[in-house]
């Protein structure tokens, strides 16, 4: 790809899109935007803007798009897959200043929103409207970045990805065209589906500027229990037993032991350290939740779980969620000179358990410490292998394994990516999932982008 | 018009006993549910993906028109082949490949009916929710084609939401596998969506994964009474504003509560101007709650009356008054054009008001009918083409009524796709530059235009 270097015209030329103060090539702002939350290296952006509203991002885009370079969207950094690194540099966006609720319409449960609002900050909002919008992701990310990539959470088992609860969007294309797409009715069977192909695309095919979220009530009743049991494989086949048995969980996660322990050491919780699982159930009433709750016990005590702990309260739900949304940022912290990558795999429920045990045998077969979680009820595992930084040899065995384990799980009719998207990481696994498919993938993106000026060096092998 | 000698060719590839050339025999691929007729040159009636890829390398190379068609029960024409050419019927794809019961996932090929589908699945306890009123002859390519929607949409979701991945055949012949089965995948563009309601303008499906669920083990049909229609469209605004969501809130107005009044075996209070069919399903406990919360919403709203199934056969006959509204409309005037238009929920007592003061304006009747639980609204606009200027107003009235479904914020098709009958109207919903990507796309798939062409792009 042939990027132009941006000069000092270029600068000038932005600056009186945006205004010279919201632009910069200070260094510790390129820094700041170099990297994200995965092992890839940084990469330095050429200069950092801050737009406030879509004509200034289709003015930038336009002028981006002739002068060819590189433009790349960032919410808040928090990928895990080197998804906003500008590895051909160029220009970040940075939408840190369009934050803003646009309006909330409780009647409809809806919201439109800028892309650079933190899902937290909108929910936070919705808090006494008794609204709320379900994707989490966790960490600080933005509606605008889990747009990008899709992003879902722990309550995606029930709740959808991002996917779902997105109806509308206002994209600026490559060219700088602003494109509206989608509407404020609850559907739509009208023309292409385009909304669908930029949820998802990772900055590659346009740039949201603002989106209409579909929000759902906040339940009346949470029932959640903490599950114990022999090895993780059982608690794998318990979480196929639990989908499979229609009671509909809002939340069920698997945690490995060795996640148990960094949790205890980092918060001091005195959990039982043992394969767990976390299931939580939403609905109206509290007689209801007693009764699903009684099914999921029954299944657990079936495969010989020995602690069903229920009736977990308010405080400790609380707690208990908030350690597993940062549980990686903590593995991370207990392994202070390492570097991590993160596995994020998602296979049919039912190879759940094979996939798991395939890659924690993979893992104590390279004695390279190996921590297992996920959002089993949606199959995606997670595994986050760390490995002493710059110990090349370490590291090509860590790169062996995670591919045999992506391979594996494409195998079972799988993904290489659940929720963390291609990124920089899984660009070579595109060819073995997609095979033909990739083609016509690339022709989408040579169609929306022809400069391949939109966040390039991502998705494509 | 098919030369011979390409028609012979097209012979060679499926055998001579699957193709149509004989013009009586081809007439019912020439219409679908729009009573729109046009005249194929042929129909073939392909058996596998090999065959469906020679014919459109040939299709591509020959430059004749493919018209994939499932069962021709579509509403908006998309099944039509209004430029003549190959119609492609999927009819001997029509075997359900796999349900995967550990997986709660399905292979189907198009051509399987939808109501199959759903009986088969629902006999290892397992639910396909996608529920369009013409279950019992649709098929599912067809309503992954339409992205078609249904009664429980309001609850369930709409077939895009079931479709995981796809195998199609695109115009250069190339076989292509699209989407994941898995729940979740964010590997890549979604090529499944894209080809999912874009009926049949850029892919031949071959083969569906789709996403079951399991099936609830209760449901309750229940009915509400209002004396109008804004009474009835409160009520639906309070039931879904207190967290129920019901599987079934379908919406009639007087006109088509008046068509199937004598069906009732409940009795209609008089002065009810408008019914709500509700259902709500679940395990036991939830049915209860639910149902009787929301007897409690609607009497504490407006409703003249309430009545609940006691069993599964008295929901049945309520279902079968619902389900006759349509046909029944028939009845009240000779010709009817219906619109399949989407309003926020929170606009619907401003669509009704508009539609009842241009019904008025035009001295036309207007029925509307449909799923009031996600702001669906099925408007028919009844006139007599015999009588003078009827037609015409009619025409206006539709034009008008889409501008206003558009202010609302909704959508001028819900359901049933753009096809031909609403491909005049659809730069009111899209920018330019939307319709300009969209055909775009099109061109990439498509460059020789071969594939059901006419459809969705006004005049191209």
């Amino acid at each position: 790809m042939k990027f132009n270097l941006l000069e000092g015209r270029h600068l000038k030329d932005i600056a009186s899109i945006v205004g010279s103060d919201r632009i910069s090539t200070g260094i510790s702002n390129l820094e700041l935007h170099s990297r994200d939350q995965s092992q890839h290296p940084p990469s330095l952006p050429e200069a950092v803007v801050w737009p406030v509203n879509r004509t200034e991002v289709s003015d930038i885009l336009r002028y981006a798009n002739r002068h060819l370079i590189p433009v790349t969207g960032w919410g808040s950094g928090t990928s895990l897959e080197g998804n906003p690194i500008p590895v051909f540099n160029g220009l970040v966006l940075d939408f840190s200043l369009m934050n803003k609720i646009i309006e909330i319409r409780e009647s409809d449960f809806q919201a439109d929103v800028e892309p650079g609002l933190a899902y937290q900050d909108l929910n936070e909002k919705l808090r006494h409207k008794g609204l709320f919008f379900p994707p989490d992701p966790g960490a600080r990310a933005t509606i605008g970045g889990m747009i990008a990539n899709n992003a879902s959470g722990i309550r995606t088992v029930r709740y959808g990805s991002t996917r779902a609860n997105i109806l509308r969007l206002t994209v600026v294309l490559a060219d700088g065209e602003v494109l509206e797409m989608g509407c404020r009715a609850s559907k739509t069977s009208s023309g292409y589906d385009l909304i669908n192909s930029f949820i998802g695309s990772e900055g590659t095919l346009g740039i949201v500027v603002d989106a209409t979220v579909r929000l759902r009530g906040w339940p009346e009743e949470f029932s959640t229990a903490t599950v114990n049991f022999g090895d993780v494989e059982t608690a794998g086949k318990a979480v196929f037993e639990i989908m499979r048995s229609g009671i509909e969980p809002a939340s069920l996660e698997l945690l490995a032991p060795e996640c148990i322990s960094v949790i205890n050491r980092e918060k001091k919780l005195g959990m039982e350290v043992s394969p767990t699982l976390f299931i939580e159930f939403h609905g109206a009433s509290g007689k209801q939740l007693e009764y699903v709750m009684g099914i999921a016990n029954e299944i657990c005590e079936g495969l010989d779980c020995y602690d069903f702990r229920q009736g977990i309260e308010r405080k400790e739900r609380e707690e208990l969620l908030n350690a597993r949304y940062e549980l990686a940022e903590m593995i991370r912290r207990s392994h202070p000179g390492c570097s991590h990558i993160v596995i994020d795999v998602a296979v049919p429920i039912s190879a759940y358990p094979e996939i798991i045990s395939m890659a924690r045998s993979e893992s104590r077969n390279a004695g390279i410490p190996g921590y297992t979680f996920g959002h089993a009820g949606d199959g995606n595992l997670h595994l986050v292998f760390m490995g002493k930084t710059g110990d090349e040899k370490e590291w090509d065995i860590i790169d062996m394994i995670s591919k045999r384990i992506v391979e594996t799980a494409i195998s079972l009719g799988g993904t290489a990516t659940g929720e963390h998207g291609v990124g920089i990481g899984k660009r070579g696994f595109m060819k073995a999932e997609h095979g033909r498919s990739l083609v016509w993938m690339k022709k989408i993106k040579d169609l929306y982008d022809p400069n391949g000026i939109l966040n390039p060096g991502k998705i494509f092998p | 018009m098919i030369p011979d000698a390409i028609l012979d060719k097209i012979s060679d590839i499926v055998g001579a006993r699957h193709l149509i050339t004989d013009q009586d025999a081809m007439h019912e691929y020439g219409s679908d549910a729009t009573k729109l007729e046009f005249r194929p040159d042929a129909v073939v009636f392909p058996g596998n993906s090999r065959e469906v890829s020679d014919i459109m390398r040939l299709a591509t190379s020959a430059f004749f028109p493919v018209v994939p068609r499932g069962a021709g029960s579509g509403m908006s024409g998309g099944a039509l082949p209004v430029m003549g050419g190959l119609v492609m019927s999927m009819d001997r794809f029509n075997r359900i490949l796999e349900i995967d019961q550990s997986n709660l996932i399905c292979k189907v090929e198009p051509g399987v009916i939808t109501a199959h589908l759903q009986e088969a699945v629902e006999k290892v306890d397992l639910f396909y929710p996608p529920d369009p009123a013409s279950l019992n002859i649709s098929t599912i390519g067809g309503n992954v084609a339409e992205c078609a929607g249904g009664l429980r949409a309001v609850k369930y979701g709409v077939t895009r939401d079931y479709v995981l991945g796809l195998t199609v055949v695109l115009p250069t012949g190339e076989i292509i596998k699209t989407g994941v089965e898995t729940m979740k995948g964010v590997a890549g563009y979604d090529l499944t969506r894209l080809i999912t309601g874009s009926e049949g303008t850029l892919a031949v499906i071959t083969s569906i994964t789709l996403r079951l669920v399991p099936k609830p083990t209760h449901k309750k049909t229940m009915l509400a009474f209002f004396r109008d229609v804004s009474g009835a469209v409160q009520a639906v605004s309070i039931i879904i504003r207190s967290k129920i969501v019901p599987a079934v809130l379908e919406l009639m107005d007087r006109y088509c509560l008046d068509s199937v009044r004598e069906e009732m075996t409940y009795p209609v209070p008089v002065e009810a101007g408008a019914m709500l069919l509700i259902e709500v399903d679940g395990d036991a406990l939830n049915v209860e709650r639910d149902a009787e919360k929301i007897r409690d919403l609607c009497y504490g709203g407006s409703a003249l009356g309430f009545e609940s199934a006691s069993d599964s056969e008295e929901s049945e006959r309520i279902w079968e008054a619902r389900r006759n509204v349509s046909p029944s409309l028939n009845k009240l005037s000779p010709d009817k054009i219906s619109e399949d238009i989407v309003v926020p929920r929170s606009r619907m007592v401003e669509l009704i008001a508009f539609l009842e003061e241009a019904g008025r304006r035009y001295g036309l009747q207007v029925p509307a009918f449909g799923h009031a639980g996600d702001g669906n609204i099925h408007v028919n606009i009844l006139f007599d083409r015999e009588k003078p200027g009827d037609e015409e107003n009619a025409r206006i009235l539709v034009k008008e009524l889409l501008r206003h479904v558009i202010l609302l914020g909704g959508t001028i098709t819900g359901e049933h796709g753009i096809g031909i009958t609403k491909a005049p109207y659809l730069d009111m919903e899209l920018s330019a530059a939307g319709i300009d990507l969209m055909s775009r796309i099109k061109k990439a798939f498509d460059p020789a235009g071969i594939l059901n062409p006419g459809k969705i792009f006004h005049a191209g």
